[in-house]
C-alpha cells in the first residue's frame, strides 16, 4: 500500500505528457491525489504537488504496458477520455488505468466498478456531445475561399472531428475552431493537422454568403408545424449552450430577413415564434 | 420568383411530411467528391416543433393537380404555388450541404401535370446532383402514386431511401378522402420498391460494382386521427407492412387540421399522444421481439393513454413476472417495463462479472421506477414493493392521473400497514410528504 503524503501530479497537457504523469505515479508509490493539466490548482493541507517533465520514453512503456495487458481498444478509450472537458477527467482516467491494469480485459465488462463506471460516464458524455455538436458545425465560405466554422462545445472535440469532416469535405479547404480549448483543426484538401493554442480572427464571409445564411434561417423556421410548437422539446435537443454559433438560432442575423408577400411582423405566415428567436409559450 | 421565396413556399408545403431521418446507409467519402453517409444518421437542427432537421425537405412543386381533403397542398386550397427546376434545387443541396446545414435532401412532391412528369424532374434534380455535382450525401425520394415502374427503378438508383406514403389507415378511408389515390397505386410501387431491393442485394453479390437501388430501404407514413380507424389496425397494418413489404420504418402522423371537410374532425385537439403510443408500439414490434396481437385485442382495440404499451402488456400477463435479472435472458429482460435495449445491453454486460442487487443497478443508470414492480435481484424484489396488479396500476398510473386530476379520494386512506395494496415505496413516500 503506497505511504506518505498524498501527491498532485502537474503535467504540460499533452496525451505524452499525461502518460509521463501515470508512470511517476507508479514509480513513486505515493497515494495520488489528482493529475491535472491545471498548475493553479489547490493542494490540501499536508499535500503536495509534483511537476512532471513530459519523457516520451516514460509515455512510451505506459502506453505499451496497457496495449500488452489490456489491449488496444483500452488506448482508444483513453484518447477519447483525454478530450474530455472535465476538469477531474486526468484523475478519472488514471484511476481507471489503475483498475484496467489490475484486471486486464476483465475491466471492458466490469460496469459495477466505480473507477470503471466513471470512464464510462467521461465517454458517455463526450459521445453524446460528440454525436450532437457534429450537427451544429456551421460552415460559412471566407473571402479567401476557405470554408469556416467555429463550435464553443464543452469538451475539446476538434480532435475527434477532423477525420471524419476531412472525410466528408474532402473536396475543400476548411477550419473547424474551437476558442475556448484554444485548438483550431485546419484541412487543406490534402491533409488535415491541429493547431493548439492560437488565437485565430477568421476572414471576412465571402460575398454571397448571407444570402444562404438567410436561406437556411429561412427554411428551419417554415419547417416547423404550427400545430405542434414546443420550446421544451427543442431545447431538450438542441440546448441554449449551442444557440450562439448556429445562425438559425441567433436572435436576428445582421443583414435584414428576407420578407416574403405573406409574412406580417410576428414572423412567418403569423405564427409567433415560429423559431427559436421570438418568445414562445411554454 | 426569387429562390429563397421558392424555398419558403416548397418547404412549407412539404413540413407534414414526418420522415426525416438520414439513417440506414453507410457510404464512404471518395477523394474529390463531396459527401458521405453514416448509417446511425446525423440531426442538424431542430424545429420550433422540437422535430430534428436533418435533411433538406422540400417539394419539387407544390403545384398539384389532386385534391385529396386532408392535404394542404390539395387544388382546391387557396395558396400561394411555387415549382423549383431541377438544377436550382441540385445547387441549393449542395451549398447548404458545404455549409453542413443538411445530411442531404428530401425530396417529395405534389403532382405536377401527371404522376410520370414529376417523377421525371425528380430524377432529373437527383441526377445532376449525383452526377455532375458527384453528391454523396442522403437523399430520400418519395414516389408519386400512379408513376411508372420504369421511372421509381430510375429514381430508386439515385435515392438510398424511397417511401410510399400509405396516407391513411384503411382502404375506406382512402376512398373517401383522397380519391385520386386508389390502394393499389400505393401498395404496387411499395412491392415494386421491395423486390428491387431484393433483386439488387443478389446483383450485389454477383457484381460489387452493380449501382444500389434504395440502400437505406423504404418506408412509409400514414396520418392518424383524421378518419375512425382503430389502434389495433393501425398496429397490425404495421406488423404486416413491415413483414410483407419489409419497410423499415413506418411514421404516424398526428392530424392536423388544413382545411375544412365534411368528412375531417373539425377542432379535435391535435391527437398527439396517440401518435406517441403508436410510436411506442412500433417500437415494441421492431426491436423488443413483440407481435400485434400481443398488444391489442378486439375487446381492446385502442392503447392506453395512461400506461405505456409495454405497461399495459406487462399488467396482463403478470405471470411472466417478476423477472430475476441474474438469470433472465436477453429477450425477457426486454420484456420488463422500464428497461430498454440499453438498460437490457448494460445489464448482461455488467452481469458477466458479478451478481447484480438493486444498489448495482442503479450504479448502472438502469432505471428502477417502472422496472422496480417487475424484477427480482438475487430473488427479492425491492424491499416495500409488493407484487400485486392493483397496487401495480395504481403506481404506474400515478403521474398520469395526478396531472389529469383523476386522483381518487380512497387513495389517501390507504396508508395502512395492514390493508394491503399499499403498493411501490415510491408512493408511501409520496403519502408520507402529503404530496396529495
Amino acid at each position: 500500500m503506497p505511504d506518505g503524503p498524498a501527491l498532485t501530479y502537474i503535467y504540460d497537457g499533452t496525451l505524452e505528457g499525461f502518460y509521463t504523469a501515470v508512470f511517476e505515479a507508479y514509480a513513486r508509490k505515493k497515494p495520488v491525489k489528482a493529475i491535472t493539466a491545471n498548475p493553479e490548482i489547490q493542494t490540501g493541507l499536508g499535500e503536495e504537488a509534483a511537476e512532471i517533465e513530459t519523457d516520451g520514453e516514460k509515455a512510451l512503456r505506459v502506453e505499451k504496458g496497457i496495449r500488452q495487458k489490456v489491449g488496444d481498444y483500452c488506448l482508444g478509450m483513453i484518447w477519447r477520455g483525454f478530450w474530455s472537458g472535465d476538469d477531474k477527467k486526468d484523475t478519472v482516467i488514471y484511476r481507471y488505468i489503475r483498475a484496467a491494469m489490475g484486471q486486464g480485459r476483465k475491466v471492458y465488462n466490469n460496469l459495477s466498478h466505480p473507477d470503471v463506471l466513471a470512464m464510462e460516464y467521461l465517454l458517455k458524455n463526450i459521445g453524446w456531445e460528440e454525436g450532437r455538436v457534429r450537427g451544429f458545425v456551421r460552415f460559412s465560405k471566407m473571402e479567401n475561399g476557405v470554408y469556416y466554422a467555429k463550435i464553443e462545445p464543452r469538451n475539446n472535440l476538434v480532435p475527434l472531428f477532423m477525420p471524419l469532416f476531412a472525410d466528408r469535405y474532402n473536396d475543400m479547404p476548411f477550419v473547424i475552431h474551437d476558442p475556448g480549448h484554444k485548438m483550431a483543426g485546419v484541412y487543406d484538401t490534402t491533409g488535415w493537422r491541429l493547431i493548439e493554442g492560437a488565437d485565430l480572427t477568421p476572414p471576412e464571409k465571402a460575398e454571397g454568403e448571407d444570402s444562404f445564411i438567410r436561406m437556411w434561417r429561412l427554411f428551419c423556421k417554415t419547417v416547423a408545424v404550427e400545430g405542434r410548437i414546443s420550446a421544451k422539446r427543442q431545447r431538450g435537443f438542441m440546448p441554449k449552450h449551442y444557440w450562439k454559433n448556429l445562425p438559425e438560432m441567433m436572435p436576428f442575423y445582421d443583414i435584414k430577413e428576407y420578407s416574403g408577400e405573406d409574412k406580417d411582423e410576428k414572423g412567418l405566415n403569423g405564427i409567433q415564434g415560429a423559431h427559436g428567436y421570438l418568445k414562445i409559450p411554454e | 420568383m426569387e429562390i429563397a421565396r421558392k424555398l419558403e413556399i416548397l418547404s412549407d408545403a412539404a413540413k407534414y411530411d414526418v420522415a426525416c431521418t438520414s439513417s440506414g446507409v453507410d457510404r464512404a467519402a471518395e477523394k474529390g467528391k463531396m459527401g458521405n453517409a453514416v448509417s446511425c444518421g446525423i440531426c442538424h437542427s431542430f424545429a420550433a416543433d422540437g422535430r430534428c432537421i436533418s435533411l433538406l425537405k422540400v417539394l419539387m412543386s407544390n403545384a398539384c393537380v389532386y385534391d385529396c381533403a386532408y392535404c394542404a397542398n390539395r387544388r382546391s386550397n387557396d395558396r400561394a404555388r411555387a415549382t423549383f427546376s431541377p438544377r436550382e434545387l441540385a445547387e441549393l443541396t449542395v451549398a447548404f450541404y458545404r455549409r453542413n446545414y443538411i445530411e442531404g435532401l428530401f425530396l417529395s412532391s405534389g403532382v405536377l401535370r401527371n404522376p410520370d412528369h414529376t417523377m421525371e424532374q425528380m430524377c432529373l434534380c437527383l441526377d445532376i446532383l449525383r452526377g455532375e455535382y458527384g453528391f454523396r450525401g442522403y437523399v430520400h425520394a418519395k414516389t408519386i402514386p400512379g408513376s411508372s415502374p420504369e421511372l421509381i427503378h430510375r429514381l430508386g438508383l439515385l435515392a438510398d431511401r424511397l417511401s410510399v406514403n400509405l396516407e391513411l389507415p384503411s382502404e375506406e378511408s382512402l376512398r373517401l378522402l383522397a380519391p385520386d389515390k386508389p390502394r393499389g397505386n400505393i401498395l404496387g410501387p411499395m412491392a415494386r420498391i421491395r423486390d428491387g431491393i431484393v433483386q439488387n442485394r443478389t446483383e450485389l453479390v454477383r457484381y460489387s460494382h452493380a449501382p444500389a437501388f434504395a440502400p437505406a430501404g423504404s418506408s412509409t407514413q400514414m396520418i392518424i386521427g383524421a378518419t375512425p380507424d382503430s389502434d389495433l389496425q393501425i398496429v397490425r397494418l404495421a406488423e404486416s407492412l413491415y413483414k410483407k413489404y419489409t419497410l423499415k420504418r413506418v411514421f404516424y402522423s398526428a392530424y392536423i387540421p388544413v382545411g375544412v371537410s365534411a368528412l375531417l374532425p373539425v377542432n379535435q385537439p391535435v391527437p398527439l399522444l396517440r401518435e406517441h403510443r403508436l410510436y411506442q408500439a412500433d417500437w415494441l414490434l421492431r426491436f423488443y421481439g413483440f407481435s400485434a396481437s400481443e398488444l391489442l385485442d378486439e375487446s381492446s382495440p385502442h392503447l392506453d393513454p395512461l400506461l405505456d404499451p409495454k405497461e399495459q402488456w406487462a399488467l396482463r400477463h403478470l405471470e411472466s413476472f417478476p423477472v430475476e435479472v441474474n438469470t433472465a435472458d436477453r429477450e425477457l429482460l426486454l420484456r420488463v417495463p422500464g428497461i430498454g435495449v440499453t438498460g437490457a445491453e448494460r445489464i448482461l454486460r455488467a452481469r458477466r462479472s458479478q451478481r447484480l442487487d438493486f444498489d448495482t443497478l442503479k450504479k448502472l443508470r438502469v432505471v428502477l421506477k417502472r422496472a422496480q414492480y417487475f424484477i427480482t435481484c438475487k430473488g427479492r424484489m425491492l424491499p416495500g414493493v409488493r407484487f400485486e396488479q392493483e397496487g401495480i396500476y395504481r403506481s404506474l398510473t400515478y403521474d398520469a392521473r395526478r396531472s389529469r386530476g383523476l386522483l381518487m379520494e380512497p387513495e389517501v386512506t390507504q396508508l395502512s400497514l395492514f390493508g394491503g395494496g399499499l403498493s411501490g415505496i415510491e408512493e408511501v413516500r409520496k403519502c408520507l410528504t402529503g404530496q396529495l
